[in-house]
């Protein structure tokens, strides 16, 4: 069990990397890119600018990356109802073959 | 011990156990027939057989091996671990050692053994006794043990019984094989299996992904310059598969924690070009793919800089320093990026010395990157460059976490070849035998200098599978195949003495009075020390033989020499000559061995060809200084030249000639003094005279005296230079007789005490050659005549008659 448990574990860090989930959450609002303008000293309405700017950076960088762990945790919904089931079926199949074995002998 | 019956018995069940374990496959397909075999209304017997088929495996079979593994484990006093379903049952349907060893060749992994040991189950005599089952598993286990394996596999099984049998092992050591060989080729093939295996397991821990996923450089820049001109070497690792890095590890991990400093670190390699810097900067970028580095490098890239394509089509210093900047910025901006440089040292210049960007030193672009921690570098260097470039620039070293990167062991060695020998195998069709393995390893690392380890030895293997597969159409590859190669390259007969080589050996005093006449104390003593050399008997890291020759002028020093060379080494060509008449000056020493830039003429010509005889003539007139650094070669057998690299001479035969004393042979010949006391008082009178220091002469295997020839030898020296004259008349059919009377003639009025033999070359150009030529120019003389030349003065008419 505790190897089942670990290998569990793996395949579900595995999952969630293969989606960069972690580094996507750690840097859900930083600059797309890291493309930012830096200014210092320069009049006032170039500074409003380059922050303006710098904030619509951040904006395409959360909303791509949301996007993406959306995705991603979506797609491991996904993958885990159909496990789920596939798992449920392979261990219910003899039972449906030994029904269908039942139904020839009685019908026969 | 367990009892065998008992033993058999468990056998069995594992077998069983194994059997119905290992039939999932078949289970489910007949499950799938059976399904299939409904929907087409067969009757209920077949399919009923076949549902009981198909729910074996259902059962789990990961269970019934655990349980089945936990069963046998537990069996008091039992040496079994688990069987592998082939060692089980092989062992099981056996009665005799012959009958197991039959059934164990049949598998793969005992075959694996076998091959690679060249060997072949009919080599070994036959062994009728019956199979002792507990004794034979007690030793696999203990095999498994040793190669870190918890089951018994057939090739433990087959090597285990192997070392059981004493005859076998006496048929083994007949072809030069050991039980540590057994034992190498036997680990050798576990990592082969392991390695297959584990490309299949996927849920290992080592395999998690924990980095490198979709979207996971989005919190760096976009590096479109540096894609252009460098190679993302974390990509290229995480689709193909990684390089051996046997004994690499330890440097890996250095590198990774230097990176990982707070402040970013970088980290020059250092090491001689070929020894595998580039493998351990691979195995970085294969556990930055994987995931399986530390946090701080998790989600970087490592491109490998190709600087030649950067620059290319650049014009003037501004175009070049304007791109690398452009890099710099680049990778600066991205955030992620570690910068490999492949010998970064080349690109540095200091003083005179120009770097591959000519006047631009790389060094002064990167230093303010490197000090504001806005890039991260790893650099590569031979440790030569590191001492001439980078140590001139202290503040740039003192950016660098420097690792040292060392030849690999002989043991990581051979694992490495091991590696390489698959992809030789399939490109050329060939099996390598573990002893060709063992023999590259051994022979690169004895007649090849130039190339560091493993490349030496991967190279050597590599061209004899080439050769041997190609052009001798041999497709199994054993020791004497590498052998041949490495004859092939240095001109040195390598491995057992051929039979005719033994013969020259035996025979070699009669091999060289073939061309030196007299001197036999002096052709012993040489003749011993080449057999000693070729027996394997010579003397560990020093030269195969060193013999100073002492005694007058023409008296078959030198001509001693070309000889030896001539037969031992193959080739006259072979003698490297040094006059130590320009050596009489210290300052002379980096004549010898070189300076920083500069090669010297010693070291040079024993690294390109260190196979030969060196003739270090009239070594008398060297200066101290030169006679010390001889003293050196003598000793250790190497030598650093003025470039810091060694230079082997073990396998150099060193003479050294001198003249000194030839007036006192002179007087002594006046006085009809006896050979012994001659060279007994020759010596004293050199060490009297301080020509040579006591502990100078002791440092030679033998200080021998050429002592003057006697009336008799000269008139032999006069044949063989006559013989020397008819060979060189072959083309034109023509040859020279001389009467006794006129060879006594010449010999007498063309010997001189002082000059020795040479006198007597100058006395048959004279006399026999010039009548030769006259008699051929005026015709004379016809193809296929003989001239005998008769009279004492040999002057006006030479009988000339038909040859026989």
């Amino acid at each position: 069990m505790a190897e089942l448990k670990l290998r569990l574990k793996f395949l579900f860090v595995s999952l969630l990397n293969t989606f960069s989930v972690p580094v996507l959450l750690s840097t859900l609002f930083d600059p797309w890119r890291r493309d930012e303008m830096k200014v210092s000293g320069a009049p006032i309405n170039v500074e409003l600018h380059a922050v303006w700017m710098n904030i619509i950076s951040r904006l395409i960088g959360a909303v791509i990356r949301a996007t993406t762990l959306l995705t991603a945790g979506l797609l491991l919904l996904i993958a885990a109802l159909v496990g789920a089931l596939a798992l449920l079926l392979w261990l219910g199949w003899p039972m449906f073959v030994l029904i269908c074995l039942w139904q020839v002998v009685r019908h026969a | 011990m367990p009892d065998e019956q008992a033993l058999r018995a468990h056998l069995q069940r594992h077998l069983t156990l194994a059997a119905t374990i290992g039939r999932p496959a078949v289970g489910w397909l007949c499950t799938a027939a059976a399904a299939m075999g409904l929907a087409f209304g067969l009757q209920g017997a077949v399919i009923g057989w076949l549902l009981l088929a198909g729910m074996l495996p259902l059962l789990s079979f990961s269970l019934f091996a655990r349980i089945g593994a936990r069963h046998l484990r537990g069996q008091a006093g039992s040496p079994l671990t688990v069987l592998t379903p082939h060692a089980a049952a092989a062992a099981l349907s056996s009665q005799s050692v012959d009958q197991l060893l039959s059934k164990l060749t049949a598998t793969s992994s005992s075959g694996f053994v076998l091959a690679r040991l060249g060997l072949s189950p009919e080599q070994f005599p036959e062994v009728r006794q019956p199979l002792q089952l507990a004794p034979l598993l007690a030793a696999s286990a203990a095999l498994a043990e040793q190669t870190g394996d918890t089951e018994i596999g057939a090739a433990h099984l087959l090597v285990a019984l192997i070392m059981s049998q004493p005859t076998w092992q006496t048929a083994l050591t007949a072809v030069k094989l050991q039980s540590d060989d057994l034992m190498h080729v036997l680990e050798w093939q576990r990592r082969s299996e392991r390695r297959f295996e584990e490309a299949k397991l996927a849920w290992r821990k080592a395999k998690v992904k924990t980095g490198g996923g979709l979207g996971g450089n989005w919190s760096s820049g976009a590096t479109y310059t540096l894609d252009r001109y460098a190679e993302d070497i974390t990509a290229d690792v995480a689709e193909g598969r990684l390089p051996p890095l046997f004994g690499k590890t330890a440097m890996i991990a250095s590198l990774e924690q230097a990176l990982s400093k707070s402040e970013g670190a970088n980290v020059i390699l250092v090491g001689p070009a070929g020894v595998g810097k580039e493998e351990i900067v691979l195995g970085l970028a294969g556990k930055m793919a994987s995931g399986q580095t530390v946090p701080a490098l998790q989600y970087k890239r490592l491109l490998k800089l190709n600087v030649s394509a950067a620059l290319s089509g650049a014009n003037g210093q501004q175009e070049v320093e304007s791109r690398l900047v452009s890099l710099l910025n680049e990778s600066t901006r991205a955030g992620n990026i570690i910068i490999f440089i492949n010998n970064l040292a080349t690109l540095l210049g200091t003083g005179d010395q120009k770097g591959a960007l000519g006047s631009i030193n790389a060094g002064n672009l990167l230093l303010p990157y490197l000090q504001a921690h806005s890039i991260q570098l790893i650099g590569t260097a031979t440790p030569e460059l590191y001492r001439q470039r980078l140590e001139q620039m202290p503040e740039l070293t003192g950016q660098f976490v420097t690792v040292d990167v060392p030849e690999p062991t002989a043991e990581d060695n051979l694992k490495i070849v091991e590696e390489a020998v698959p992809a030789m195998e399939q490109k050329n069709h060939a099996l390598v035998t573990y002893q060709a393995v063992a023999a590259a390893v051994e022979l690169a690392d004895r007649y090849i200098h130039d190339v560091p380890f493993p490349e030496k030895a991967i190279s050597l293997l590599d061209q004899t599978v080439v050769s041997q597969t190609a052009l001798r159409n041999q497709p199994l590859i054993t020791r004497q195949s590498v052998e041949q190669t490495v004859s092939g390259l240095t001109h040195v007969p390598v491995g057992e003495a051929s039979r005719d080589e033994k013969h020259v050996l035996l025979n070699l005093e009669n091999e060289l009075h073939k061309r030196i006449i007299g001197q036999n104390q002096a052709i012993e003593a040489v003749a011993d020390a080449l057999r000693r050399a070729r027996s394997g008997l010579s003397r560990g890291s020093r030269p195969i033989g060193s013999f100073l020759f002492i005694g007058p002028t023409g008296v078959g020093k030198t001509e001693t020499a070309k000889a030896l060379a001539a037969i031992y080494f193959g080739d006259e060509q072979a003698m490297l000559r040094f006059d130590m008449s320009e050596y009489q000056e210290d300052g002379s020493i980096s004549r010898l061995i070189g300076g920083p830039g500069e090669s010297g003429l010693l070291t040079q010509a024993v690294r390109t060809r260190p196979f030969a005889l060196i003739l270090i003539d009239e070594i008398e007139k060297s200066s101290p200084g030169v006679r010390d650094l001889f003293l050196q070669i003598l000793d250790d057998g190497r030598l650093t030249d003025g470039q810091g690299r060694t230079v082997d001479f073990k396998n150099t035969l060193i003479i050294a000639t001198s003249n000194a004393g030839a007036e006192l042979v002179r007087e002594a010949l006046m006085k009809q003094t006896p050979a012994a006391e001659l060279k007994t008082s020759l010596l004293d009178y050199l060490l009297r005279q301080g020509v040579f220091k006591p502990e100078f002469l002791n440092r030679f295997d033998g200080v021998v005296a050429f002592l003057p020839l006697t009336l008799e030898e000269v008139e032999q020296v006069v044949q063989l230079m006559l013989a020397d004259i008819n060979r060189g008349l072959t083309a034109r059919q023509v040859t020279v007789i001389l009467s006794a009377a006129a060879v006594r003639y010449i010999a007498e009025t063309g010997f001189d005490p002082t000059l020795g033999a040479r006198a007597l070359r100058r006395r048959l150009q004279e006399t026999v050659e010039d009548i030769l030529a006259k008699q051929l120019l005026s015709g004379q003389v016809s193809p296929g005549q003989t001239i005998t030349i008769d009279r004492p003065d040999l002057t006006p008419a030479a009988q000339i008659g038909n040859s026989v």
